[in-house]
């Protein structure tokens, strides 16, 4: 099939210009402040993985424990970067859709600092033992708080922008984005209460902590796979009928799994089962998701090649639709009994959170950065190497610890082996985590290293995009 | 608000000269003249069976959730405890397996293999106090031991806490056992009933000594 | 959108999410309010709140999880980690700590298992040094050197100069205090 042409009237492109331009400062805001809280993360992610290979390594420090290293880091890396990159993600992708120029944006400004200082605080907090040791909430109030106001002035922007749209039509982009700056305030503040205890405050937790995925991460993801897929490859999205579908099966079913992370733990046994079926349910909206956006790509393959943007969000799309199956299964009780405390978990956590959402926020940035910061990307090679690297190194995580996983949950259901010789079994896949730790390290040292250029016009000067080129 | 012919400078790095901001703004124009249009929606009839997956989904899950659902109570666990009393296992109690109370119970202290850690913990491997009469060891179990002890040659000064309330009288009458016949020890097996008789006999009694051990009645 | 208007857009929207919530939370909420503490249960004392504190600022949780799986699911039973966990078991529990991951084994019972204060302590002070394939990290700012130990000091061994601080004794405090080995009293029905 041949690609549809561009679209070069200079009205539109004119019209491009000034809502880009009115979404420059802030989005680089969001991208840069993401990008550094990133870096950070990767490297609290990378030193707790070598802490489980050399546990006597740095052992003196009590800011580098495994047990506060590991919060440190899926705080910063989803508080951080993956919500800051989202949202100037989304606050683009909001201005494009409704085809007007963001609105409020010394909120917006405000909203970077605040944000940023939460995290900061926050994470500093974890390091420093305030931490609350609450997976997913282990901020303090403070930090927490300035973390939610900061969504508020956000997502304020986000309404305020999308009601004064000059479009009749939705794009699906549009409901998803919409509803999950609707849903994220409710959901962080209920979590946060200091009011629960005992067993209701894990069902709290867990609720919490996969409705952060269900109403904030995934929403992203599935909102900037619908609109770049169409938008590189230049043809409508294939069916307005299973977005439909995807939409409202997604909304309806994904915020009652939460307690499948409890399963044959103390909380009653309806609420098990009905998160469980909740998780099985979600095969709906994830395959109409997946049938929809590969009969939108099937035939067009080849922009694979050219297009970065793209390459990153298809792979991001099909990880989305394995995690979630895969999400699907590892909840059924016998599935649960072998891998439930393992690292088989920690597999599936970053299936999504890494291959499925940050992949395709890269993608989006490798898009929509040369946008706001008015500038090509300096070396086409070097995004393969970030690629390659990420892919690589993140396939060879997800395998290592999904093997390891299910090895150790069998040889701890094998009552008869010592708990010694589980932690002997773990050990080299372990060690094949950390390498593939190094290998994902070293794509978001590239990665940091392209964005910077971007940000102050370093590298060639050039008109048009290699990979473009080649394209058109 | 800045139209389209009037760009909107204030969103330029402001030190630049106006020949660079002309030249960024050409840029910019480049590339987003190379943009394909913005996203539309389709409208081809979903997969037929996209639907039919979606409805046999449904209703499997129908099925779970009368299956698995319980009595709506706060139980937890109602659905195990079923299957344990139907599948006729737990019926009759099986008898507890020595192996699993040594790797539960003393394994952290007395090591695989019952090495013991020099100095703190004396091994159970060759053991004489092992290999001596099995009221001995029955005692140790049931209440402790603290003091100094010879052990192999080796003189140990630590202290074991009682596990008599954590064990039944067939978990210790395994483990001990278990400990016995294995790590190299050939000692014969201990009976539950000679536990719960040791057990009557000594109500209220608190960690024994190596030298009070010496003159236990056999 | 073409189907609906777009106040439907959001009332669905809010509803989704106030559905998921009412399942989730707060009809157990409600049902698990009126569950009473398990009469062997008593709260803990100030020091076993203390060394909780110590056991959530290390995230201790990370590693180990404080619920125990009945017969029949998991092999919890046949290590010896204790009775299946209810949630008469967690009443005290603020924040809960139930954890969900096993790197280290199941601590719910570890009161009633490893009472012993010397192992523990030598266990938090290097773990290797009793279990050495532990991946344990080790703890070494809960213990302090001292030139003369006195009467009141808790070394690690006879005649060390490492002895455990406050914070030390009182995590060992919660651990011990981590003992729902007591018969389960069931709500009548
Ligand atoms: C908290 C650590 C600990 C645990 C758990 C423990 N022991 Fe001991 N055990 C000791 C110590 C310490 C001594 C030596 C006491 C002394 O120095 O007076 C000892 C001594 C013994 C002895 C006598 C000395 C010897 O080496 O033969 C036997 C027998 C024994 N333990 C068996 C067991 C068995 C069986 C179990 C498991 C059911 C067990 N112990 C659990 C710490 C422990
Ligand atoms: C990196 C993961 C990790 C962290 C963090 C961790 N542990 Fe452990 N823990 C283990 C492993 C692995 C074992 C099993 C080997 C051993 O006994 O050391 C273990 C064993 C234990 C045991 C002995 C359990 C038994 O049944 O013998 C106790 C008690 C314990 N840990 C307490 C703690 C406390 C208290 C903390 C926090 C201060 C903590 N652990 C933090 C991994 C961890």
């Amino acid at each position: 099939m041949k690609a549809p042409p561009l679209e070069q009237s200079p009205e539109l492109v004119s019209l491009r210009r000034v809502l880009d331009e009115s979404a420059a400062v802030p989005v680089l805001l969001f991208f840069a402040t993401g990008v550094l809280w990133l870096l950070a993360g990767t490297v609290f992610g990378l030193l707790t993985s070598l802490k489980f290979d050399m546990p006597d390594w740095l052992a003196a420090i009590p800011a580098l424990t495994f047990g506060r290293l590991r919060p440190a880091h899926l705080n910063a890396v989803n508080y951080g970067w993956a919500s800051l990159a989202g949202a100037g993600c989304l606050l683009w992708l909001t201005s494009r859709l409704c085809m007007t120029p963001v609105r409020l944006r010394g909120g917006l400004i405000a909203s970077v600092i605040l944000w940023n200082l939460g995290v900061l605080y926050g994470t500093g907090a974890v390091l420093l033992g305030y931490g609350g040791s609450v997976e997913w909430l282990e901020y303090p109030l403070p930090a927490a708080a300035m973390i939610g106001a900061a969504f508020l002035l956000f997502a304020a922007s986000i309404l305020q922008t999308f009601r004064m749209r000059s479009v009749q039509h939705l794009y699906v982009s549009l409901w998803y984005t919409v509803a999950c700056v609707v849903w994220f305030p409710f959901l962080y503040v209920a979590a946060n209460l200091p009011i629960y205890s005992g067993v209701v405050h894990g069902a709290v937790n867990w609720w919490y902590g996969h409705n952060a995925l269900a109403v904030w991460f995934t929403p992203i993801g599935l909102a900037l796979a619908y609109y770049f897929i169409p938008k590189v490859i230049g043809r409508p999205i294939y069916s307005y009928y299973l977005s439909l579908l995807g939409f409202w099966s997604f909304a309806l079913f994904y915020n009652w799994n939460g307690i499948h992370h409890l399963v044959g733990g103390p909380v009653p046994n309806w609420l098990q089962t009905i998160s469980i079926i909740a998780s099985v349910l979600m095969v709906i909206p994830v395959m109409a998701v997946a049938v929809n956006h590969h009969l939108t790509t099937v035939g067009h393959f080849r922009h694979l090649r050219s297009s970065p943007t793209l390459r990153f969000t298809v792979f991001g799309a099909m990880c989305y639709t394995a995690v979630s199956f895969q999400g699907s299964l590892e909840s059924l009780r016998g599935m649960q009994e072998v891998v439930h405390f393992t690292h088989y978990t920690v597999g599936h956590a970053h299936l999504g959170v890494y291959a499925f959402l940050t992949m395709i926020l890269f993608g989006a940035m490798y898009y929509i950065t040369p946008r706001v910061a008015r500038w090509n990307w300096p070396h086409p090679g070097l995004i393969k190497l970030h690629f390659w690297l990420t892919a690589g190194g993140i396939s060879i995580y997800v395998i290592a610890m999904c093997t390891g996983g299910i090895l150790q949950g069998y040889a701890m259901n094998e009552s008869v082996r010592p708990f010694a010789q589980v932690i002997d079994l773990t050990r080299p896949w372990l060690i094949a985590r950390s390498a593939s730790g190094i290998l994902i390290t070293g794509g978001h040292l590239v990665f940091a290293y392209l964005f910077a250029q971007m940000l102050i016009h370093a590298g060639p000067r050039r008109e048009t995009a290699p990979w473009e080129e080649a394209a058109a | 608000m800045p139209g389209p012919d009037k760009p909107d400078r204030r969103s330029l790095p402001p030190l630049l000269g106006e020949a660079e901001r002309q030249d960024i703004l050409q840029i910019h124009r480049a590339i987003l003249s190379r943009e394909r249009v913005e996203p539309q929606e389709g409208m081809e009839p979903a997969p037929w069976w996209v639907w039919v997956v979606s409805v046999l989904v449904i209703f499997s899950m129908g099925f779970y959730l009368g299956r698995y659902s319980g009595t709506f109570s706060t139980e937890a666990h109602e659905l195990y405890q079923k299957a344990a009393v139907g599948g006729g296992e737990a019926a009759a109690e099986p008898p507890p397996d020595g192996s699993l109370v040594y790797a539960g119970i003393c394994l952290p202290c007395h090591q695989a293999g019952g090495t013991g850690v020099e100095g703190k913990y004396p091994p159970l491997a060759g053991s004489e106090w092992v290999a001596k009469d099995s009221a001995i060891g029955i005692r140790i179990l049931l209440h402790g031991l603290q003091g100094p002890i010879q052990v192999k040659g080796k003189t140990f000064n630590n202290e074991m806490p009682g596990l008599g309330n954590q064990l039944s009288d067939a978990e210790i009458a395994a483990v001990l056992t278990y400990v016995r016949s294995n790590f190299g020890n050939k000692a014969p097996a201990v009976d539950t009933k000679q536990v719960a008789a040791i057990r009557q006999a000594t109500p209220g009694q608190g960690p024994w000594t190596a030298q009070a051990l010496s003159g236990v009645p056999k | 959108m073409l189907f609906i208007r777009l106040w439907m857009f959001f009332a669905g929207v809010l509803a989704t999410l106030f559905l998921g919530w009412a399942a989730l939370i707060g009809v157990p909420g409600v049902q698990l309010a009126s569950v009473p503490a398990q009469p062997g249960l008593r709260p803990y004392t100030y020091e076993e709140m203390h060394g909780r504190e110590i056991y959530m600022r290390e995230g201790c949780v990370y590693c180990h999880t404080q619920q125990t799986r009945p017969q029949g699911f998991g092999t919890d039973q046949k290590r010896m980690w204790g009775r299946p966990s209810v949630p008469g078991d967690y009443v005290y529990d603020r924040p809960h700590l139930l954890g969900t991951s096993r790197t280290g084994p199941d601590l719910l019972n570890i009161g009633a298992r490893q009472p012993s204060r010397d192992w523990h302590l030598a266990h938090l002070y290097n773990p290797r040094a009793v279990v050495p394939e532990s991946i344990m990290p080790r703890f070494p700012w809960l213990f302090e050197e001292k030139t003369g130990t006195g009467p009141q000091d808790v070394p690690l061994a006879p005649g060390s100069h490492i002895v455990a601080t406050r914070e030390a004794l009182d995590l060992y405090a919660y651990l011990l205090a981590l003992n729902r080995t007591y018969p389960v009293r069931r709500a009548e029905p």
